[in-house]
Order: structure tokens, then sequence, then C-alpha cells
């Protein structure tokens, strides 16, 4: 095995994956102020507090006897998140990348191909998450002072955090796609691992919902913790949580070593595995599919106006590209599920009456259309539709200036197709809410109005970003969305929006009040931004690939 | 009839020519071969006379209309080729031809007609279509693009080596396509590697190199008085000179 190849091609495959710089001086100074946006008014921020709940939650441990206890539940919560994003990602990286095909006849053994995207994924994926790592190490660090050794080893420990969940599942994945003979298709296999991140999400779901706060507080003050079912379940799952937690309380170095020796054997599995298994199952997935000419014709010439053919086939492209379809389509719908855990766990009652005298107060009302809110503009800032409408074109977005349809109904065909989705995923379930909680017919129309005007907000917002410098090369779809600066900056930008307005809601006048003064700003803004992207946004599209 | 007026394009705020003053006509009733090394600017051209990316200076005209004031009238007339045949490949071949013959406005009948004739042409079993181009081989991508292109009878065809992928009797085809085509009084603008290509099909064909066009004419006044007519030798030395 050659370490310098292996870190050569990593570098290779994180700069294929990375979006090229702006063309021109304008677009590169649009792009460093929205970068600098972000820091200050959203990554700064959740840093910082993130620290301060550290900090606060350990403060309060420590009282217990047992300040380890939080860090270990923030680190399992973030090795849940590893698990549950880095099973699509990494076996896209291990098996579906388009360059795969290119690198196959290389020289290269199968653990270094396997070991370079591993840490190309690595590093990737894990930047942000990075930042939460040093906040959270801070955050406790200050309540729970330590040496200086102790410091550079948690931060150490912390950026090594996903070490171990990524390589269970690249070792899982190869064992399943080398011994699971019955898949042929690309396709399968990505539905395969779909149902298992439902299923993690669902088991995580169940467990908790059956934790009772009250219960761990008791098994905390009692200092046995260890006790309740979803912390037993992490601690098997997530041994590496525990052993960092335990050296940055106690500053023993045993936890450490055995840390560092876990991951040390999880690399070493990895390699193994790689060389025993990658290459069969790579070259198998990696044959051609042959066309049946034999196949029935079921379809053949259907007339449309050019607008609506341009919807269908962006319909067509959103449902059948499987990146787009979980990332852009499906997204929108899983919401709903949280809000249920959420609402179980509280231990909230349901049932119409119950909802219906809730949000009789004022109060409670307000915090309910702020919710919404917030629900709205994140979905549409996190399915990416928007900001993501031009870069998901890639290399084919050519069509977009030699076709003789105006760039005005191309735009306008993307955020209808945006839109759909979006409030699919919104308004039904808001309608059936506002009913069920026996909101006002007044409150009703403002929340909705509220919700179509800021999810219009946030897509033209995307699609202008997305205008100014669109991520055109990349190999798979999944990289059209990952590393997809436009996406960040219009999530960034969105936060901040959301937080000003649903603050506004609890302003002291009555939540209907507020709520229609900001529906109409935002009706208002919806205008202004449309014709800002009918003229710049067009602007930004003929300029592209000059 | 393509005009191209000092056509000028420049990348990297000036610091990389592609196209430095080019002027140009292709006639109706001509093919035109544009040739050139790789990275001479070739590529940059037909972007330019297709309305992909708009030129420094200069103008392009396509059947009288300019195309930087009616872009849209230009693109009704032209039938582009691009030199990437993986556009769409979600879609099966019918769903992406209908979806051209959407955009140009093609009546139900006739684009059954032309696929039919298309596929003839091509040797490609109109079955094929139902499926999803992800499953199809390169010259299938290759052929599939080439009938969405020109599926609405354009006027004008603008291709980006367009015989890339494909197989020898489907290559044949489209030659005898194109010359058919530029005999109804048509034009028929298109770049390639291969000079014996450009050789046997053009009428004239433009030499480009590092952004100019260096020259301009048919290929009996290009091998005129070189020794020998060697097509090949004689490419190679003006590129080598310019």
């Amino acid at each position: 095995m050659r370490p310098l190849i292996i870190r050569r091609l990593a570098s290779v495959i994180m700069r294929s994956n990375s979006m090229e710089e702006a063309g021109n001086k304008k677009r590169k100074a649009w792009i460093m102020g929205f970068t600098a946006f972000v820091l200050l008014f959203v990554v700064i921020p959740v840093t910082v507090m993130t620290g301060f709940f550290t900090f606060i939650l350990t403060k309060g441990l420590m009282q217990t006897g047992h300040p380890e206890f939080g860090i270990k539940l923030m680190y399992g919560l973030i090795s849940i998140f590893t698990v549950v994003f880095g099973i699509n990602v990494i076996f896209n990286e291990l098996y579906f990348e388009d360059d795969i095909s290119y690198l196959l006849p290389l020289p290269l053994k199968p653990e270094e191909l396997v070991l370079s995207r591993f840490l190309a994924v690595f590093v990737g994926e894990n930047m942000m998450q990075f930042a939460v790592v040093i906040a959270v190490v801070t955050g406790f660090g200050i309540a729970h002072p330590m040496n200086v050794l102790q410091w550079i080893i948690s931060l150490a420990a912390g950026f090594l955090l996903p070490v171990i969940p990524m390589a269970v599942i690249a070792i899982a994945g190869m064992l399943l796609m080398t011994f699971t003979r019955f898949i042929k298709k690309k396709e399968t296999v990505r539905r395969i691992s779909y149902a298992i991140i439902i299923l993690i999400l669902a088991a995580g779901a169940m467990m908790l919902v059956s934790i009772d706060i009250s219960e761990i507080v008791v098994f905390i003050i009692e200092g046995t913790a260890s006790n309740v079912l979803f912390v037993k379940i992490l601690d098997i799952i997530f041994p590496q949580t525990g052993l960092i937690a335990d050296f940055m309380a106690s500053g023993s170095v045993w936890p450490i070593l055995v840390f560092a020796a876990i991951c040390l054997l999880s690399l070493v599995l990895l390699s193994v595995c790689a060389r025993l298994f990658y290459m069969e199952s790579v070259t198998r997935l990696n044959e051609t599919t042959h066309v049946q000419k034999n196949a029935a014709s079921s379809q053949s010439v259907v007339f449309r106006s050019a607008g609506m053919s341009l919807f269908i086939k962006e319909m067509r492209i959103l449902v059948r590209t499987p990146a787009f379809m979980t990332n852009c389509v499906a997204a929108n719908f899983v919401w709903p599920v949280f809000v249920l855990i959420f609402a179980k766990i509280m231990r909230a009652d349901l049932g119409r009456a119950a909802l219906s005298a809730y949000f009789a107060e004022q109060s409670h009302k307000t915090a309910a259309l702020a919710v919404i809110l917030a629900i709205t503009m994140v979905t549409a800032a996190m399915n990416c539709l928007g900001s993501d409408s031009f870069s998901r074109e890639g290399k084919g977005f050519d069509y977009i200036k030699f076709i003789p349809v105006s760039y005005k109904l191309q735009w306008n065909v993307k955020t209808a197709a945006a839109m759909i989705w979006t409030l699919a995923g919104t308004v039904p379930f808001f309608t059936i809410f506002v009913i069920y909680a026996g909101f006002e017919v007044i409150t009703a129309v403002i929340t909705m109005v509220l919700v179509i005007s800021s999810a219009f907000f946030v897509t033209e917002l995307g699609m202008l970003l997305d205008s100014l410098n669109p991520k055109l090369f990349w190999l798979d779809a999944l990289s059209a969305l990952r590393e997809n600066y436009n996406t960040v900056f219009c999530m960034g930008i969105t936060i901040v929006v959301c937080g000003l307005l649903a603050g506004g809601l609890f302003l002291p006048v009555p939540a209907p009040v507020t709520a229609g003064i900001e529906a109409l700003l935002l009706c208002v803004a919806d205008v202004v931004l449309y014709l800002v992207s009918m003229r710049a946004g067009v602007h930004n599209l003929m300029q592209i690939g000059e | 009839m393509i005009e191209a007026l000092n056509l000028s394009k420049s990348f990297n705020s000036g610091a990389a020519i592609a196209a430095d003053n080019i002027s140009f006509t292709c006639a109706d009733g001509e093919i035109v071969g544009f040739i050139g090394p790789n990275g001479a600017g070739k590529t940059t051209t037909i972007k330019m006379l297709t309305g992909i990316i708009r030129p420094d200076s200069g103008k392009v005209v396509i059947n009288g209309f300019d195309m930087a004031e009616k872009p849209l009238e230009c693109k009704k007339i032209i039938g582009y080729i691009s030199d990437n045949p993986d556009m769409f490949v979600k879609l099966t071949g019918y769903e992406f031809i209908n979806f051209m013959a959407d955009v140009y406005g093609v009546p139900e009948n006739v684009r059954a007609e032309r696929i039919d004739y298309f596929a003839e042409q091509f040797g490609m079993e109109k079955s094929v279509f139902s499926q999803r181009m992800t499953g199809y081989s390169h010259g299938m991508r290759q052929k599939t693009m080439i009938i969405a292109t020109l599926v609405h009878d354009p006027k004008v065809w603008i291709l980006d080596e367009p015989m890339v992928g494909l197989d020898p009797q489907s290559a044949f085809n489209l030659k005898r396509m194109m010359r058919e085509h530029a005999d109804k009084g048509n034009t028929v603008l298109f770049s390639t590697h291969v000079l014996e290509i450009a050789e046997k099909v053009c009428d004239r064909i433009m030499i480009i190199d590092t952004g100019k066009l260096i020259y301009t004419g048919t290929m009996d006044a290009l091998k005129n008085g070189e020794e020998g007519g060697d097509l090949e030798k004689i490419f190679l030395k003006m590129t080598a000179e310019a």
C-alpha cells in the first residue's frame, strides 16, 4: 500500500467534486459576500451556541458527578447523523461515481482505491462537523478544566470521531455488494441503501419515543444513566463516544488509547475487506447494461407546448434521478415524522379537542405560526430545488441556451417544478393542522399565505444564487448537491431571514396582525425578488460559460 | 446561411483568446467543414454561432436574423448537435425526442414520420426509444441526439464532431443526409478532426488555429500547388506555421 498514492488520489477526487471558481470579478465578489454572510450570521452563531449549550450541560452534569454524560450523548447523536447520511454518500463514492470506470484500469491496489475514496469522503463530508466538534470540546473544556495535552487530544479525537462509523458502513457495504449476487442494477442497491436509512431512522425514532425525560434525569442523578435503553444501544453501537468522553472527563490515557486502537483496527479491517471484496463487487456493478432491442414499444409521439414539455422533463429528471428524488423530492415529506416523534416524546395529546384548546391560547398560536414558518422555509432551502436548479443540469446546461425558448419561460418552469414539490410537502399538512387546531378563518388564510410566500421567497432566492455560479461539473448527480456552495448560501440566508420573521411574530401584538404584516412583507419581497430574477437572474444565465 | 462577422472571444479576463476576429460565411447549399487542432477555438466559435456564448465583439447572422437581436428566431432555424451526447440520459429516447420536438413545435404526425425516417437511416429499432438512455451505448446516444436535433427539420445544421461514436453505415448515411440537405438549398457546418471526412464531404473547409481562421476555401484550392496534394501534410504545415 502506498500512502502517497492514497493521498494524491484523495486530493484529485476532492478537487473533482469541488466547485469551479466564479468566472468574473463581480461574481467572485458576490460569492465572497455570501460566504462572509453565512460565516458571520450562521456558522459562528451556531458554533458559539453549541459551545455554550455544552458548557451549561456539562456544568449541570458536574453536580451529578457525571460530566462526561452530556458529551457522550452529543457525540452519540453526531455519530447517528454520520451513519444516516454516510450510507448514501459512501455507497455512492465506492460504487456509483462515474470516475470509477476510469480508475479501475489503473494499476491501483483495491485498498488504495477504497482508502483514497474513504479519505475524500471523510474530509469532504465532515468539514462542517469539525466546527461543531471544536465548539463541543471548547464548551466542555471551559466548564470542566482540562490540561493542554487533554485539549489537543480531545480535539484530535473529535476530528476522528466519524472514522469508525464510516468504516463500518464501508465494510458493510462491500460485504453487501459482494454477497448479494441478485443485485444487478445500481438502482436496486440504491433502494436498499435508502431502506437501511429508513430502518435506522425508524429505530432511532422508536428509541427516542420510548425515552421518558424524567426517567433520564433520575438515572443521571443516581449515576446510572447507562441503564437507559437508548444510552445502552448508543454504547454498543458507538463505543468510541464513551471512550472519548471518559478521557475528557478523567484525563486517563487508557480510554483514548483504546479509541485509537479501534480507529486503527477499523481502517485495517477496511483495507483487508477492500483487498478481498472490492474489485469483485465493483467490477460486477460496472458491467454494461444492455438495451433490450426486442422490448415492446410502449410510447411514441405526444405533442405538448414547449413550456409543458420543459416542465414534464424537469419533473421526470427530479423523480428518476435517485439523488434528486431523495434529496429534493422525498426530503419534503420527512419533517412530519420528526414532528410526530417530538410530540410523542413530549407526551402531547394529539386529539382534536386537546389541540383546539391548546391553540386557543394566543401565545401557543404564535409559537405554532413561528414553527410553521420555520418548517416551510427550512424545507424549501433544504430540498435544494431552487439552489440546485441550474447546477443539476450539469454538462447538459448548454441546452438552456440553444433551444428556442426564452430564458424567462425556462426560469418560470423551474420555479413551478420547485414550488410544486415544496408545497406538496407543506400545504396539505398545514391545511389539516389549521383545521384540526381550530384556527379562525382569517388566521388560517394568513398561515397559508405565509407558507406559500415564504416557500416562493426561498425558492427564488436559491435560483438567483444558483444562476450566479452553478456547479455544472459533476460526475454523479449527488455531487451536484454536495459541496455546492449555493445550497449553503441559500440555507444560511434563509435561517437568518426565518429567524427575523419568526422572532417578529412574538412582538407584543396579536399574532394574526404580525403574521398578516409579515405575509404582506413576504409577498412584496417575492414580487421584488421575481422582478430581480427576470432581469439579473436571466442575465446571469446568459453569462454562464463566458 | 450563416454569417460570422469579426467574432472575438476571450476567457480569463482576456488572458486566453479563443476566437480572434473571425469572419466567414456559409452559404445556402453548402457543406462547410471546420477543422483545427485541439483547443484551436472550434467549439467556442460553434457555441457563439448557436447562441450558447456571446462574442466579446462581432456578430452572428443566421438566415438574416442577428443572434444578438433575435436569438429565438435564429435558434428556431438551427439544428445543433453538441459534442456531448450524455444529456438527459434519465429520459427514454422517445421522451427526449418528444421534448426536443415540443420545444421546436413539431406536429405529431410530422415528428412520427421523421423518427421513422431517421431510425431507419441509423439502423435503430424503435422499441429502443421506449427505454431510458442510461442503458444506451455512446453511439446510440449520439444517434438519438442527432434524431432529436434534426426532428424539426432545421434549415441550418451546426454539428460539433457528429461522427464520433457512429458505426460506419450510420456515418455514411449521415454524410449522405448532409449532402441531400445542402442540395435542397440549406446550410451545413460541422467540425471534425478527421481530415478524410472533411475531404470527402465538404464543399469548402475552414481551418482554425489558436483562435485565428488561417484558411477558408475549397479543398481543390488548398491542394493546388502543394506537392502530392496530401491534405494531412498541408494541414500539419499550416497549423505549424500559424
